[in-house]
């Protein structure tokens, strides 16, 4: 909490690095879902994924500048998480392959939440812009040169394992 | 104690009451889905402390902090957003909020709040 009444720390910008970004997504869905949480650099390429869950951020020009694209067993597992659903309630959208609403809405909010991760490491003021489910995984246009790329296996205590892809605009080519 | 929660998602305003209950509040809460609703429902409400989120449609914490200023209305509010820049903060504080709290929160951050609040 800031009381808004004594100086502010300047924020130094750094050069994004994988383990930077790797420990503000543990500490930002600890802290959104209250529960343990293990974030970790992926062992083996992930086969495609049926379904995913993307949200676009756009800057203050409008422009989408990051994506942050969820498979739907992370998606699911921490939708459930964060309103306090049973497992059971993820595991039947997982075996299902569609997101229920309820659970929709709630991982909006992780992705709301994950606007402070793609700030960390963009030269723009970006904000959640849309979320969309859709059929497989990340688009493949966004692993041009374009795009940084960074991607982790999540594993939320109590519920599940999946994947998170996040791609930040690399500002000229945007 | 009356506190009002502003925030486009019920998931959220969910978790900030059950946070709230969570740092000892005991009083009553009342809902908004976004700055236009809430300030509507401001004069009739009538609550001690108003907790908005930042980035919503239809009209903005920061829009709605300004109508309030606009309208000579006396409000308690603070921001609980993903927004944490120094910016943003600054921007918060020109405009008169009492605090900014980021998302991710803590209960923690609710019972200063509470207590700032009480002691006001």
């Amino acid at each position: 909490m800031t009381t808004l009444t004594g100086s502010q720390t300047p924020v130094r910008r750094v050069v994004p690095k994988f383990d930077l970004l790797l420990n503000q997504l543990k500490v930002l869905l600890e802290g959104l879902l209250a529960r343990s949480v293990t974030v970790r650099k992926p062992l083996a390429k992930a086969p495609p994924a049926p379904v995913s869950v993307h949200g676009s951020y756009r800057g203050d020009d409008g422009k989408i500048r990051a994506f942050c694209v969820c498979d739907l067993p992370l998606a699911a597992s921490a939708g459930a998480a964060l309103g306090l659903f049973p497992l059971g309630s993820a595991n039947e959208a997982i075996a299902a392959r569609e997101l229920p609403e309820a659970l929709l809405e709630n991982f909006r909010e992780v992705l709301n939440v994950c606007s402070r991760l793609v700030n960390y490491v963009s030269d723009d003021h970006l904000v959640l812009q849309d979320v969309v489910v859709s059929e497989g995984g990340p688009d493949a246009a966004r692993k041009a040169p374009a795009w940084e790329s960074y991607e982790f296996e999540v594993s939320i205590s109590g519920y599940g394992t999946g994947r998170l892809n996040l791609f930040i605009g690399v500002r000229k080519a945007c | 104690m009356k506190v009002m929660i502003i925030d486009d998602s019920r998931a959220m305003r969910m978790i900030i009451t059950r946070t709230l209950r969570q740092a000892g509040f005991e009083g009553s809460v009342v809902e908004a889905a976004n700055g236009a609703e809430a300030f509507q429902m401001l004069q009739s409400s009538q609550p001690d402390l108003v907790l908005c989120d930042w980035n919503m449609p239809v009209m903005s914490g920061i829009e709605l902090l300004e109508q309030i200023t606009a309208n000579n209305m006396s409000v308690k509010l603070g921001f609980v957003t993903s927004e944490s820049s120094p910016a943003i903060r600054e921007r918060a504080k020109e405009a008169g909020a009492m605090f900014l709290i980021s998302k991710p929160f803590t209960n923690e951050a609710f019972e200063e709040v509470l207590q700032m609040v009480a002691a006001a």
